[in-house]
């Protein structure tokens, strides 16, 4: 996938991941694994632009005689989430632009 | 061939990999290495992501990966160092430190100046009396010798040399 665009969609993906339940690293890049290429790398700079943004909280909590990072989503994250979502028409059609399909007009290619 | 130095091969191998060699190394290992390539950032930048990195290894591991398997999903030093420099805004970095660059300005001048002083003395080689004047003039003793040393020159350089110290410590420490 073309990287710029994959870049955007990460930070979807994770506050999509988040939205269902909070989570900490490893988990996330475990269950997005799934549907999207994502480093151990990747994750972290997405996590702190979250953070810095509002998007998502931080608690740490004690596991197994350790202390592990947990990531919750926010409420200002939820309306991005669903404002991104409210917009899927303009992307579908801008998805459609580039196959080469605009309404009603067959692929040029 | 059986090597007769295993143990000595194995540090060979995690310190000099050859190209293409696969080498083992354990998490320890790679996060100081790790935090060593991210010196630039700031301290607590720095911390921030060495503990993200030794949670996702310990996670890994506990959920069954070996400690070298872990490692090597992770990826290769330079590049997981190199991306994670590149992800950073500039605030996280260590800025330069005027402060500090004067205060070990102002020690080396007080320093040379101290060791100037230092070596014009013992040259010097103690006390000597020399003549000058002829048989039927006035003649003057003139003692040359121990002329006063700057004293609050080698105070202000040991206080400087402390004070230093003392800032960079701090800097590192806190």
């Amino acid at each position: 996938m073309d990287t710029q665009l994959k870049k955007g969609l990460l930070e979807l993906c994770v506050m999509a991941r988040l939205l269902r339940s909070e989570s900490y690293g490893y988990q996330i890049i475990k269950d997005l694994t799934e549907w999207i290429e994502i480093s151990e790398s990747t994750l972290y700079p997405i996590l702190r632009r979250l953070e810095a943004g509002g998007e998502v909280e931080v608690y740490s909590a004690e596991y197994h005689n350790r202390i592990r990072k947990y990531y919750k989503i926010t409420d200002k994250g939820r309306e991005r989430l669903r404002e991104f979502n409210e917009e899927q028409w303009k992307l579908q059609k801008i998805l459609n632009y580039i196959e080469g399909q605009e309404e009603g007009k067959c692929a040029a290619f | 061939m059986p090597s007769d130095d295993p143990a000595g091969d194995a540090k060979r191998r995690v310190l000099f990999p050859k190209k293409g060699e696969k080498t083992t190394v354990k998490k320890e290992e790679y996060l100081k290495k790790l935090g060593k390539k991210l010196r630039k950032l700031k301290n607590h930048e720095r911390t921030r992501q060495l503990e993200y990195f030794d949670e996702i290894l310990t996670d890994m591991m506990e959920n069954g990966m070996t400690e070298e398997e872990a490692v090597e999903k992770i990826g290769d030093l330079e590049k997981t160092a190199k991306e994670i420099l590149e992800q950073c805004d500039r605030e996280s970095f260590k800025g330069n430190d005027p402060k500090g660059m004067g205060l070990v300005a102002v020690t080396v001048l007080c320093g040379i100046g101290s060791l100037g002083f230092l070596a014009g003395h013992y040259l010097r080689s103690g006390i000597s009396i020399s003549y000058i004047g002829g048989a039927d003039g006035p003649t003057s003793v003139f003692i040359a010798g121990k002329i006063g040393q700057p004293v609050w020159l080698y105070g202000m350089t040991v206080f400087m040399v402390g004070a230093t110290a003392v800032y960079f410590w701090r800097k590192k420490h806190l």
